[in-house]
């Protein structure tokens, strides 16, 4: 019997396919970037984004299965990212995934993407559970706790800005370009995170768990207005790294938090932004210091791919939770929730 | 020789209509006009219709969508349902234009077809043919302004047969503009539907011009909102 699962990812920009054996070997990983095209508008266009997926996808999932050297009979299931992310977006690989099944008489996995970024984990370590994983992207900052491979259970999530989002409007106001992670993470080695106090939000005790970013994004904001109204140069590398310095520091309370109210010895970390290397070395060290380990996926597994969805799919399709021919697009989906 | 199984889609509007023909006889067609999305119903439908019809998806020999122009989500649900169905089955495909299919429901009129769809922003999607055994067609699918398509009209001297989701909504200002020369038939007459898509693909394809899931994109006619908004920026650039 295979174990082959087609992952398709077409959430934000990057239309990806990849086939993957067993939730854990990676036959193939396919991605065709929007970057370039989204770069000019400072953002992803969302009519843009759909119709790029559109005319990516089909290809993409033959390169996937062309270097995976299998074809679509060889598939056990295909798997397909439903939700959340951008409605149009995602249409696009629901309904392309949803038909393949379909005329393939295969079954249809339907993965939440954030579970899907946990997963990546899985392709590159092995976990012992219980654990706590922080995912942090351009898209969301979610803490979750998990108590086996595929059972997840939302602590905490933001309040308002993904982490990655704030990332994106500081370096489109210090004109570091898009997107803005790696560029401020660049440009941050050569600053002093002390420069500037940035107003970290650790908010009270029954939202302990909850993030907020709008109001350092304000913050930063207004410290450059000010010094550009006065005329004076903006020193970037200072406020770059001062205002990743406040970011990383909530993210990494909050995390080492986590774990040590749910008693877990793991920490993950997946999304865009664990690929930041403050976050990485910070996180890493507050941890050790109560002898908890960190894992995290290498760069490539960490952004965007579907790599991570036919991981997440596997999962599902072992509990035989399939999905029917009327699956949709959903574009807020909770964690754990599957329609 | 064997009869062609062409399976017909069409989602560019808020009707969701599927069908199944062979070259003399219409096998099976559900259409459905609920507000409902067209991304839970579409496959569903096709599944419902090629088993009412007896045929199984490998058995169909080629589909035809509607490619436009209509609701830019709505052509993406059809037009992508139908790639999968080709690289799946490796079927050849059949892009068929919005409004030709309107058109091609009247062949019996005696003067001019014009399917109108909404296409907001002042505008409509639209294209002339000229009735007759074969739908002709007189101008390029579009998007136009009521009043420069009137004035478009009022030059000639045919009926003029109006078709399409914005009649409802123009209905008082075509028979303002055209008088007695304006006509208009029952809604159920004037809806999208999968059946003739069908026949025209399966006339193209019959033809050899049929393209492959490589080639099929939706015919928008307008560019996304950002892009044009963008070009404009650049032009202005330019000029100065
Ligand atoms: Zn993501």
């Amino acid at each position: 019997m295979t174990d082959l699962i087609l992952g398709v990812e077409t959430s934000c920009d990057e239309t990806a396919a990849a086939v993957v054996a067993g939730g854990k070997k990676i036959y193939s990983n396919i991605i065709a970037s929007q970057m370039d095209v989204h770069e000019k508008f400072g953002g992803v266009v969302p009519e843009i984004a759909s119709r790029k997926h559109l005319e990516a996808v089909n290809f993409v999932i033959a390169q996937a299965l062309a270097e995976a050297g299998c074809t679509f009979s060889d598939l056990a299931a295909i798997a397909v990212t439903h939700g959340p992310g951008l409605v149009g977006a995602l249409l696009v690989g629901v309904n392309t995934a949803k038909t393949l099944a379909y005329a393939l008489e295969k079954p249809l996995v339907a993965v939440n993407h954030v579970l899907a970024h946990v997963a990546a984990n899985y392709l590159v370590h092995d976990i012992a559970f219980p654990a706590v994983c922080l995912v942090v992207s351009g898209g969301h900052t979610s803490l979750l706790y998990l108590k086996a491979r595929g059972e997840a259970e939302l602590i905490g999530a933001t309040r308002d800005d993904a982490a990655g989002e704030a990332f994106d409007k500081i370096a489109r106001v210090l004109q570091l370009g898009y997107p803005g992670g790696p560029a401020i993470d660049k440009v941050a080695q050569a600053g002093n995170p002390e420069a500037f106090t940035f107003p970290r939000a650790f908010s009270g005790q029954d939202e302990i768990f909850e993030f907020s970013f709008s109001g350092l994004k304000s913050a930063v904001i207004n410290t450059i207005h000010q010094m550009r109204q006065k005329g004076d140069t903006v020193p970037v590398a200072d406020v770059a790294a001062s205002f990743q310095a406040a970011v990383v520091d909530v993210l990494v309370e909050k995390t080492c938090l986590a774990a040590k109210i749910k008693g877990t010895k793991t920490v993950l970390l997946a999304g865009g932004v664990a690929a930041n290397s403050r976050l990485r070395f910070c996180l890493e060290e507050a941890l050790a210091k109560d002898g908890r380990k960190l894992f995290l996926p290498p760069p490539a597994l960490c952004t965007d791919n579907a790599a991570m969805v036919a991981a997440a799919g596997w999962d599902l399709y072992q509990r035989q939770e399939f999905a029917g021919l009327d699956l949709n697009a959903v574009p807020v989906l909770d964690i754990g929730c599957q329609k | 020789m064997k009869n062609l199984y062409v399976l017909g889609i069409d989602t560019a509007t808020l009707v969701c209509s599927v069908a199944l023909v062979t070259e003399d006889k219409l096998l099976a067609e559900y259409t459905l006009q609920v507000k409902k999305t067209h991304s839970e119903r579409l496959l569903p439908l096709i599944a419902a219709v090629l088993e009412d019809a007896g045929v199984k998806p490998k058995e169909l020999d080629g589909i035809a969508v509607a490619a436009g122009p209509g609701s830019f989500t709505g052509l993406r649900i059809g037009v992508v349902t139908a790639k999968a169905l080709g690289q799946a089955l490796e079927l050849p495909l059949c892009g068929i234009s919005t409004l030709e299919a309107l058109a091609a429901q009247h062949p019996l009129f005696n003067g001019l077809v014009c399917p109108v769809l909404d296409a907001r922003r002042g505008q409509v999607y639209n294209a002339v043919f000229l009735a007759g055994r074969e739908v002709l067609r007189e101008t390029d699918d579009r998007a136009i302004t009521l009043s420069d398509l009137l004035a478009e009209l009022s030059g000639r001297k045919e009926h003029v047969l109006f078709v399409g989701d914005a009649v409802k909504i123009h209905r008082q200002m075509l028979i303002e503009a055209l008088g007695e020369r304006a006509c208009f038939v029952p809604e159920e007459s004037t809806i999208c539907r999968a059946a003739t898509v069908a026949r025209l693909g399966l006339l193209k394809l019959k033809a050899a011009k049929g393209q492959s899931w490589q080639d099929l994109v939706p015919h928008y006619i307008r560019r996304a909102g950002a892009e044009s908004k963008f070009q404009a920026v650049k032009d202005l650039g330019r000029n100065e």
